[in-house]
């Protein structure tokens, strides 16, 4: 019951997400009806747990079970402040780096590639799309079931499960599958481009827009993150530009 | 467009706008099943997926870490792709991504927004002035804000959308496939930044050769 309580309730962990105390007010919401539980009539030391499990604190949010899990332990095992301070402090690194290296830098890529592949392959849109939704929250919710499950089992030892699930190795390895699939969404759209309308040179416009794609490709393979920034702006601006010249040439 | 049309799409940006962050987070926020789904309503799915994958190119290279402000193509995906199919061809899809990334950066300030309002309504409870109880109607207040964002921003895009077609059509400067040659060369920039993203310069190069060569082979003779 635990368990399960602890995973639905965590469906919601970053509705209160704030620049305060990020996770923290949503990890307390979450291990509320535990608390509740172990402190039975116990009304003050119910809201001394509830106050200390509201503090700063942030992980990746399918990950964020793990510490739910363990608090809860932890708190079922009668440990004292100190121990639960050092432990929060301990897993917020972590929780953070693991979840988002393998869910937002690789296996949200790969599972949205696959359905754009997919796709432009001629499977019917919707259901690339329903294939995208299944194998993500095939294991978004695998990881959240995992991480709650190892978290009340293990405790204050819960980086040895952690560390032995390889989750990094994965992460790279989807993210090599991922990049495969970027390729694979390139060269089809390429390939379409060139079997519609032939090999284009530099002296069309296509294939100059072809050498200035190239070109940009390069450079944000080269830049990275970093270069990220002004892209939400700069890429509309420039399409709208195309536009407005348009217009008055 | 019909009522039932924009109470569909009004309830999908709401449900975008609450999966993005608050609640679950199954990813029913991409662009890529927004747009799809949009599509679907308009009756044009392929061109909404179409669209949502752009915009998925567009953004998947931005990583949300902590708490740093990203755009949000989910709910913006829905506007943007109802210009598309509006519009239609390579000029809708042109200016249904300038759309849907303008709209996703004021998406962005929305939960930039949200996130100060959810510090509020839990003031105090680090020093335990806010009862447990008490909590669970700020849950409720904060869950309720962020689905009236979704809605508003979808909302407001699609009355702009409806504004805009009729002026639009026909004023897109360049042919078809210059158009779709120019778009996916600016495409290309953030295509870049999350190949990076995705591995290592090593094995990097190798896969996306080998990717790009087997697509291009399907591309031009057809996949089996």
């Amino acid at each position: 019951v635990t368990e399960l309580r602890l995973i639905l309730r965590l469906l919601l962990v970053q509705a209160l997400w704030n620049y305060r105390t990020l996770l923290g007010a949503g990890l307390a919401w979450v291990l509320a009806p535990s608390l509740r539980e172990l402190a039975g009539r116990e009304e003050d030391r119910f809201k001394e747990a509830f106050r200390r499990h509201a503090e700063h604190f942030n992980a990746h949010p399918y990950l964020a079970g793990v510490a739910a899990g363990s608090l809860a332990r932890l708190e079922r095992d009668g440990e004292g402040e100190e121990t639960f301070r050092r432990f929060r402090d301990a897993l917020r690194g972590p929780l953070g780096s693991l979840g988002d290296g393998l869910i937002w830098a690789a296996w949200l890529p790969a599972c949205v590639l696959a359905s754009g592949v997919a796709g432009l392959a001629g499977a019917p849109p919707l259901w690339a799309v329903v294939g995208f939704l299944v194998a993500y929250n095939l294991l978004h919710l695998t990881l959240r079931w995992w991480g709650v499950s190892i978290g009340l089992a293990f405790g204050k030892g819960v980086g040895a499960p952690l560390a032995r699930s390889g989750l990094q190795r994965w992460a790279e390895r989807v993210g090599w599958v991922g990049v495969l699939l970027l390729g694979l969404l390139a060269g089809v759209t390429f390939g379409r481009g060139f079997a519609a309308s032939g090999l284009p040179t530099s002296a069309d416009v296509v294939g100059t827009a072809t050498i200035l794609g190239l070109l940009l490709f390069g450079l944000g393979l080269w830049r990275g993150r970093a270069a990220w920034g002004w892209t939400p702006v700069m890429l509309p601006v420039a399409i709208l530009g195309v536009l407005v010249v348009g217009a008055f040439a | 467009m019909e009522p039932l049309a924009w109470l569909l799409l009004g309830a999908l940006g709401a449900w975008a706008a609450l999966d993005g962050v608050a609640a679950g987070q199954f990813m029913v926020s991409r662009p890529l099943v927004t747009g799809s789904l949009t599509g679907v309503v308009l009756g044009d799915p392929w061109t909404g997926f179409l669209l949502g994958l752009l915009l998925e190119i567009a953004h998947l290279g931005a990583v949300p870490t902590g708490g740093v402000r990203l755009p949000e193509p989910g709910p913006a995906a829905i506007p943007a792709a109802a210009l598309a199919v509006g519009l239609g061809g390579a000029a809708g899809m042109a200016l249904g991504t300038a759309l849907g990334m303008l709209l996703a950066l004021v998406g962005g300030a929305g939960v930039v927004l949200q996130r100060r309002l959810n510090g509020r309504l839990v003031e105090g409870l680090e020093e335990g002035a806010l009862s447990p109880s008490a909590l669970n109607g700020r849950l409720a207040l904060s869950l309720l804000a962020e689905a009236s964002r979704g809605v508003a921003v979808t909302l407001a895009g699609l009355a702009l959308v409806l504004r805009s077609v009729p002026a639009l059509q026909g004023r897109w400067p360049l042919p078809e496939e210059v158009t779709w040659a120019v778009l996916l060369a600016l495409l290309a920039y953030p295509a870049g930044v999350l190949a990076r993203s995705l591995a290592g310069p090593r094995s990097r190069t190798a896969l996306l050769a080998a990717g790009g060569l087997i697509g291009m082979a399907f591309g031009i003779w057809g996949v089996p």
